[in-house]
């Protein structure tokens, strides 16, 4: 324990969240994704004219990037590397201001007491209050951090015009007339509505007393305004960052969706919300849509990011290094590169593990006796048995042909082919040419069986070879288990360093590695954690998780398919079109919440078909189903009613289902307990 | 601003503080101790003038024999013609507790003076917080407030429909303020998490029911809510405020909003005993500009525990 605190190894893991972070956190953390901002080619400037939309899965960074984006952000990190404000604004293309639409509250807007209208009414007013306070309170942040030079003078007769805009009543004190004493009016007209809510719930004969504030009179009109009076300000775009869009209720997002429609400059927008965010595309002016490239640009946070799978790793190697340099132990040990810490784990040198037991060398394998490795050697019996079954007494000569204990995964691939029933001439052949490197045409055939076949191969590998498990670890698989979720990738980072640092922080520190095992179980406790959030999920959490271990099963059962027919399945394909409503929403919901993650649709296998919508299985699940983490074979296609089944059939309904779409063998031999390991999610 | 006062004693004390009551409120439910506030009126012979039940219409539904259990629920609460069987929904306290303020206007004259008891024991924690405002509002100064702790828990709750702010106690956001989670620590950990990810303050002060009405549902709460208190931010906040006392919670609240309010927007959310749960109606009622969120369950399980143990008197005074 002593040792542990010495070396001052605490987790540079700890707190993901970036709604929970602290400014400070925000700047000490901040990690600037090039993959999002360098998209000006494709007409996505996230700093430009056109709102944007950013659309993605909890945690995948949003808002991280719309909290950086705003001015209390960008001043505070402006003052620490410049010391004083000055020059602030001729280094800023825009002024961001953040507001993060509150999901408990925003449900009060709404209840049978008031109309539809007055609510749509108070709502908008409501908007535009907390939209003008915001306004006036980033006028003070520049003003109090010397980004503004504002004299009394100015700011008293800003001041009172602006009273007067809000409100043509208000007759305010001269003396008064203040940016602080601007804040305050605000916030009383703010109370009127809070006072509103609260009485209207419990009454229906409460009135609204105060002034309505017309609809984008402060949203839009304020900021010319402001710059009237404030020339620094002039030809800067103020962007608005709603945060959390997804949580306005269906009559606020046409509010919000009218706002972006008629966006009107220097004021423009980024909206912060989930996949599957928008409950409605309409506006508030009937006919009328917001229409994705006409009205706004966007972006979906996961397909950009792993869209270049070397630019996703280096974002996510930049920004756990500006967390390992947080903590002494690690910076002063020169341990900040994850890619180290966490290394690198090939499927031949796991195979080589899963044969060999972790400890033997590379040079022992060598000496290792063939006698010995026939007998014993789980995967190579297998070989024998099918060799015996098909060749007899010429099995003997045949075996050690088919073989190569410097990598069992080439054995593997010799033992896939038997089993789908190649000559084993054949099979010599190829595995021959493939050994000695001729790159004919053998080779080539070999090389992409291997290629397309080997974690494939692997998994079964590991199978045979119970109760040694699948690994999940290496900076490499890391990423590809977050499935483009940056804070997937945290926790799995913060699972396996608990686990490493706990155990013996000094030999973290030493052998400057986490071991694999501790990486494994880390990647098994978020899977796990991942799963029970699914539950939680408030609409229709019960049957996406059904959805999750079903197909987790099933996935698990097509690894384990002797013949390989298909390998890594990881998504599934169905024409959505075709799917009942309720199924629709499931299924959305389970891609709002990043359960499923929606790829680019494929056509069918015949031509003409019609195009599939497709859903993988986040990847981050693989551990706990025992299934791969990349997006490689291809699943047939789902009926309707199979589909619908899994979703809301009974368990004898879905358990005939699962039967049927699982891959045959697997079943046959497992029997009825294939329920079983649905309802319990063992990997085997 | 609303001053409340009030005291917790045992409920059979209650002959010594109230003999005759106008007006006695109180629930059906399959749980064994909902008629144990009516019970003890009964045993301490305090006259009731008019009782008013609220008859769920999700527990009769899931009666074997609703006829046979509703003359049951009757005689368990000794209905007369002059008393009110209310017939609502569990998932509707809006709706409820407008027909219960409607029927009261209409129907039971009241004064100042008057003596009103309300059996919160197994009514759904909306339900109490609107009917404590409701009740609030008829200019009755005092009120007696009953509660019966259950021997042991079921299961509660299924799942979280939504997170929202209780009808009536959405406090007054002061946008230039920060935020800050009180959470009162339930059995129900993911519950505490879903109000945290959804609300997303800057501040969270988890409140853990201690002393408990029992020794091993104090750690019952710590290991459900371990999720929660993993995070050291959350952790270093933790309080304590007894489980069956209202007027603690609300005690303690009072020196977290004294600490706090300054900069600070605090919402409470009350995932923790039923008592707990009226300390911070209590609380936010004389303080108008904190609110209260809760974690609205998809199903209320309708037997969440099982017999009863002590009996409570909450006295309020507006």
């Amino acid at each position: 324990m002593e040792k542990k605190e010495d070396l001052n190894l605490k987790n540079p893991f700890a707190g993901f969240n970036a709604s929970l972070m602290k400014d400070d956190d925000i700047i000490r953390y901040w990690t600037e994704p090039h993959v999002l901002f360098g998209r000006t080619a494709l007409g996505i400037d996230l700093t430009g004219n056109s709102p944007v939309v950013l659309m993605g899965g909890r945690g995948t960074g949003k808002t991280m990037l719309l909290k950086f984006m705003s001015n209390d952000i960008q001043i505070k990190r402006y003052l620490s590397k410049h010391g004083n404000g000055s020059g602030f604004l001729e280094e800023s293309d825009y002024i961001g201001v953040y507001h993060r639409f509150d999901g408990p509250s925003l449900a009060s807007f709404d209840n049978r007491n008031v109309s539809e209208e007055a609510w749509e009414t108070i709502f908008k007013h409501y908007l535009e209050v907390v939209i003008g306070q915001n306004y006036i309170s980033m006028l003070r942040n520049l003003k109090q951090s010397g980004c503004i030079h504002l004299s009394v003078k100015t700011e008293k007769l800003l001041a009172s015009k602006v009273f007067i805009f809000v409100d043509r009543k208000a007759s305010p004190d001269p003396g008064e007339c203040t940016l602080e004493s601007l804040i305050s009016f605000m916030q009383d007209k703010l109370d009127k509505v809070f006072e509103f809510i609260n009485k209207s719930a419990l009454s229906k004969k409460v009135e609204f007393t105060d002034d309505i504030i017309a609809s984008g009179r402060l949203i839009f009109r304020l900021p010319n305004l402001i710059q009237r009076y404030i020339p620094e300000l002039q030809g800067k775009n103020i962007i608005i960052l709603f945060d959390e869009y997804e949580n306005l209720i269906l009559q606020q997002q046409k509010i919000v969706n009218t706002l972006i429609k008629h966006t009107k400059l220097p004021v423009t927008f980024r909206i912060g919300t989930r996949l599957n965010g928008f409950k409605t595309f309409e506006t508030l002016i009937k006919g009328e849509f917001l229409m994705v490239d006409a009205d706004y640009r966007q972006i979906l946070f996961e397909n950009v990011l792993t869209a270049k799978e070397e630019k996703y790793a280096t974002l996510l190697k930049e920004i756990a290094e500006k967390r390992l340099r947080r903590v002494h132990g690690f910076r002063e040990s020169n341990l900040t590169d994850i890619e180290e810490l966490l290394g690198k784990v090939s499927p031949e040198d796991e195979a080589l593990r899963v044969v060999f037991g972790k400890k033997m060398k590379r040079e022992e394998i060598n000496k290792f006796p063939l006698e010995r490795y026939i007998s014993e050697v789980k995967h190579v019996k297998k070989i024998r048995e099918l060799l015996e079954a098909r060749y007899l007494f010429r099995a003997k000569e045949l075996l050690p042909r088919l073989l190569n204990p410097q990598n069992p995964l080439i054995e593997m691939v010799n033992l896939l082919l038997l089993r789908r029933e190649y000559d084993v001439q054949e099979i010599i052949a190829l595995f021959k040419a493939y050994v000695d490197g001729k790159k004919d045409d053998k080779y080539k055939k070999f090389r992409f069986l291997y290629e397309k076949n080997k974690l494939g191969l692997l998994f079964q590998l590991v199978s045979l070879n119970r109760p040694t498990k699948k690994l999940y670890a290496g900076f490499r698989v890391y990423c590809m288990l977050s499935s483009g979720i940056i804070r997937n990738f945290l926790e799995l980072c913060y699972q396996s360093f608990n686990r490493a640092i706990f155990s013996d922080g000094e030999q973290l520190v030493k052998k400057r590695r986490i071991p694999l095992e501790a990486q494994t179980e880390g990647a098994m406790t978020r899977a796990e954690r991942f799963l029970e959030v699914i539950e939680r999920i408030p609409e229709h959490g019960t049957e996406i998780k059904s959805l999750v271990r079903s197909f987790g099963a099933i996935f698990s059962t097509w690894a384990k398919d002797p013949r390989l027919s298909e390998p890594e399945v990881t998504y599934f394909c169905v024409d959505a079109t075709s799917l009942s409503e309720k199924a629709r929403k499931v299924l959305n919901e389970a891609v709002k919440w990043s359960v499923l993650q929606q790829k680019a649709p494929m056509k069918g296998k015949d031509p003409g078909e019609p195009l599939r919508d497709v859903y993988a299985l986040n990847h981050i699940l693989a551990p706990y189903f025992g299934i791969s983490y990349r997006l490689r074979g291809r699943y047939p296609t789902l009926s309707k009613m199979n589909l619908e089944t899994l979703m809301f059939g009974n368990d004898a309904q879905k358990q005939r289902v699962i039967k049927k779409l699982s891959r045959k063998e697997y079943f046959e031999k497992r029997g009825t307990s294939l329920l079983e390991f649905v309802e319990k999610g063992e990997s085997d | 601003m609303i001053r409340i006062k009030g005291f917790i004693d045992h409920a059979d004390k209650l002959p010594c503080y109230v003999s005759h009551a106008d007006l006695f409120v109180s629930a059906i439910s399959k749980e064994e101790r909902f008629a144990r506030g009516w019970t003890i009126l009964n045993e301490k012979k305090v006259n009731v003038s008019k009782k008013i039940i609220f008859y769920f219409n999700e527990v009769l539904d899931r009666c074997g024999n609703p006829e046979k259990d509703e003359k049951e629920f009757d005689a368990s609460f000794c209905i007369t013609g002059s008393d009110l069987k209310l017939r609502v929904n569990l998932y509707d306290e809006i709706e409820g507790l407008l027909d219960l303020k409607e029927y009261i206007e209409k129907n039971v004259p009241l004064t100042k003076n008057s003596n009103i008891v309300a059996d919160i024991s197994v009514m759904v924690k909306p339900y109490i917080f609107l009917l404590l405002k409701h009740l609030s509002s008829l200019n009755v100064e005092r009120m007696y407030f009953l509660y019966t702790e259950p021997l042991t828990y079921n299961i509660l709750t299924r799942g979280t429909m939504v997170a929202k702010d209780v009808p009536g106690y959405s406090g007054a956001k002061d946008m230039r303020k920060k935020d800050a989670l009180i959470i009162l620590l339930g059995f129900e950990g993911n519950r505490a998490v879903e109000v945290l990810n959804e609300s997303n303050p800057d501040l969270t002060i988890p409140v853990n029911g201690f002393p408990s009405y029992r020794p091993e549902f104090k750690d019952r709460s710590i290991i459900e809510n371990k999720e929660l208190l993993s995070e050291d931010d959350i952790l270093k906040n933790l309080r304590f405020a007894s489980a069956n006392d209202p007027f603690e919670t609300k005690r303690l609240l009072e020196d977290i909003y004294f600490q706090y309010s300054r900069r600070y927007n605090l919402t409470v959310v009350p995932l923790g005993t039923k008592p707990m749960a009226f300390g911070s109606c209590l609380f936010a009622m004389e303080h108008k500009d904190c609110r209260i969120v809760y974690s609205y369950p998809k199903e209320y399980f309708l037997k969440p525990s099982k017999d009863w143990g002590k009996s409570w008197m909450y006295f309020v005074q507006f």
